[in-house]
């Protein structure tokens, strides 16, 4: 099995969604010749054609807009969004239209499509580049939102974004796009949209992480771990809408305590959508205030001080500790 | 002028607005006029007659309580039978929302338009041989997605080009823009028809845009334009035709700006007494586009006041008939606002499905 770093599993998704069926056509901005900013469709447009794999005008708005026209009309199309914050020109489309058409036309007409983008911050872009607006997407009905930790799960993730009947806005984690590296397997897979993976299964406390902050999550609990006896269940959630309540709430019910930790600005986040849940459904399991480490109420900073945004191993085990602690 | 010469490029500016049939009902272009046949002549003249009816039993509906908000499309009848009646079946009609007479010509049934704005969603569950998207209500939103749609059709070898029906505010918004510019560069067989009835709610056509027309922002995507006269059905319907195979035949898109006048509110809920003068909705009820077919027909023995009795006749038993359908519909099933979310219900909507059929 060839180890392949997140980027190259994205591409290697979207080659093999292009194999299976004729009706994928990619469109985004620079996505032909130059493969992407980020290379996730390099050499595509050289082996599918640039009917395929289209390098559109200079628009967010007619993207998206095109993209729901496309997959009204029997098309699957996989749009590219070159960074977070280029988004919202187009958002319209998402939660006026695509998130909307099944409903609107009571299935007479759907919108099968995938909006894929890099998110999350740390690589000292420009301001707009580097955005986690995950529970702005999920906080919109009818939409879904994906959002994978490392290769094998982005590969197995936008195969099954891209054959689901609904819109999925599918986000990739930037920091991390080449910085992991994990065994895919060549073949074509998908993983279940709407469920939630339990990395490492403890008994003491709950963690909840996923996309860019699950490494940074996973990094220091391996720090933490060596020199602290905690048995920590890890869960990835993989997935942030249909959020797997059920993993999460066994979970919690098991340990008692929890701890999230996202990128994401704090209030009205995907954190907070957890905590509600799990005082709904556990809270008299629950031996401590549930904690969450997120990002700021902040917009991003700039790249000189966006590392104070994002959540650092230091706060991170802070939030751990308080958990255990309280 | 020969039919092949009214959709013009940015080398040949339109000075003028197309037009057959004048507003007294003399005829312009016989050649073009020799285009339409008798039948159809008076075709046009029944349809027309037919959706004011209906437009007004709509109106009438809101104001007795029975409907919600609706926009009328008084004065809109020659844009609406001329654009609705040019599309084959195999074409697409992505409407905006003052589109009761389109939608009607387009196969689209009136009970379900009137059961729209009563507010029931399977009024936009268009028939499975009706390529109609559903009414859109973001002004401009839907131009895109029509744009979207005939992409598709070059895709997939589909015969079949798009019309997308919007206003002359909707020009104002990005999404003209993004279509147009997108449609002129990927080639898509796309009719952009803007009604410019001369009001987005209060605000004139004069505020919406500095340039001269509409139709020339066009040539600025690389796409074909005609400004026609909106209350000329003929000239209304030739464009559209002309268009439809321009942009079926060659990949080429083009916009058609039809001048017309909103001769009614905005919508039901708007007064537009506050905001323009009597005198000028007056004097373009002269120009209105049913009086001015009819004084043709009439003057060329196709019609006379017997006919026209047993047209009003039939119309108003035929609209009441439907009316009566649309009121008496069966109700939407609440839960389906659960169900109908996404192909399958998530667990959260499952649980607050199941919440809301316990209460």
């Amino acid at each position: 099995m060839a180890e392949l770093k997140i980027v190259e599993a994205v591409r290697d998704a979207l080659d093999l969604s292009m194999q299976k069926d004729p009706n994928v056509i990619l469109l985004g901005e620079d996505i032909g010749p130059l493969g992407g900013v980020f290379r996730a469709t390099q050499g595509l447009q050289e082996k599918y054609g640039k009917d395929r794999v289209v390098d559109t005008p200079l628009s967010e708005g007619g993207i998206l807009g095109a993209a729901v026209g496309l997959a009204a009309n029997g098309m699957r199309p996989v749009a590219e969004i070159q960074f977070s914050g280029f988004i919202w020109p187009g958002f319209d489309h998402l939660i006026n239209h695509a998130a909307r058409m099944r409903t609107r036309s009571q299935g007479r007409f759907t919108c099968p499509m995938v909006v894929r983008f890099p998110a999350g911050g740390g690589i000292h872009a420009l301001e707009h580049h580097s955005e986690s607006m995950e529970g702005a997407f999920a906080h919109t009905p009818g939409l879904k939102v994906v959002y994978p930790g490392g290769p094998y799960e982005a590969k197995g993730l936008l195969l099954a974004a891209i054959e689901d009947p609904d819109t999925v806005i599918f986000m990739e984690p930037e920091r991390h796009y080449r910085a992991i590296k994990e065994e895919v397997p060549a073949e074509y897979y998908t993983l279940p949209i709407g469920k939630a993976v339990v990395e490492k299964a403890g008994n003491d406390v709950t963690v909840i992480s996923y996309g860019s902050m699950l490494w940074d999550t996973k990094k220091a609990l391996n720090n933490y771990l060596m020199h602290k006896n905690v048995d920590v269940e890890l869960i990835n959630l993989r997935t942030i809408s249909p959020l797997d309540t059920e993993t999460v709430v066994n979970s919690v019910k098991k340990t008692g305590r929890c701890l999230i930790v996202t990128e994401e600005p704090r209030s009205f986040g995907v954190a907070a959508e957890l905590m509600a849940v799990i005082q709904e459904e556990a809270l008299l399991s629950l031996e401590a205030p549930v904690v969450r480490v997120t990002g700021y109420d902040t917009i991003m900073p700039y790249l000189e001080t966006e590392m104070f945004y994002i959540p650092t191993e230091e706060r991170i085990i802070a939030g751990l500790e308080k958990v255990l602690n309280y | 002028m020969e039919i092949t010469e009214i959709l013009v490029d940015q080398n040949g500016f339109p000075t003028e607005m197309f037009q057959v049939l004048d507003p007294e009902g003399n005829v312009v272009h016989q050649n073009l006029l020799d285009l339409v046949s008798i039948e159809q002549l008076v075709d046009f003249y029944k349809w027309m007659v037919k959706i004011r009816i209906a437009d007004r039993r709509a109106i009438n509906l809101q104001r007795t309580g029975q409907m919600g908000t609706y926009p009328s499309v008084y004065g809109q009848e020659a844009c609406q039978v001329g654009s609705g009646l040019g599309l084959e079946k195999e074409d697409w009609l992505v409407p905006t929302f003052r589109e009761t007479g389109t939608m009607w010509c387009f196969g689209v049934p009136l009970y379900q338009t009137l059961l729209y704005w009563m507010g029931n969603e399977t009024g936009s569950k268009m028939p499975e041989d009706v390529n109609c998207l559903p009414i859109a209500i973001t002004v401009g939103g839907h131009l895109p997605h029509a744009m979207g749609i005939a992409w598709a059709n070059k895709r997939q070898n589909k015969p079949g080009a798009v019309l997308c029906s919007f206003g002359d505010g909707a020009t104002s918004e990005g999404d003209f823009h993004a279509a147009l510019n997108f449609a002129g560069q990927i080639q898509t067989a796309n009719v952009f028809f803007c009604q410019n009835n001369g009001f987005a709610i209060s605000t004139p056509r004069s505020i919406q845009t500095a340039a001269k027309s509409i139709a020339q922002k066009a040539f600025a995507y690389g796409v074909k334009a005609i400004q026609v006269d909106g209350n000329d059905v003929v000239a209304v319907y030739l464009a559209v035709k002309q268009a439809l195979k321009e942009a079926k035949e060659n990949h080429t898109p083009v916009l058609i700006e039809a001048v017309t006048y909103r001769l009614g509110d905005h919508t039901t809920v708007d007064n537009s007494k506050l905001y323009r003068a009597d005198d000028e909705v007056t004097e373009m009820q002269r120009r209105e586009p049913i009086a001015r077919l009819k004084k043709y027909i009439e003057a060329t023995g196709l019609w006379d006041e017997a006919k026209e009795a047993q047209l009003l006749e039939e119309c108003k038993k035929g609209v009441d008939e439907i009316a009566e359908k649309a009121l008496t519909h069966a109700k939407l099933d609440p839960k389906n606002m659960f169900t109908m979310m996404y192909a399958e219900m998530t667990p959260a909507l499952q649980k607050q499905h199941d919440e809301f059929l316990k209460q």
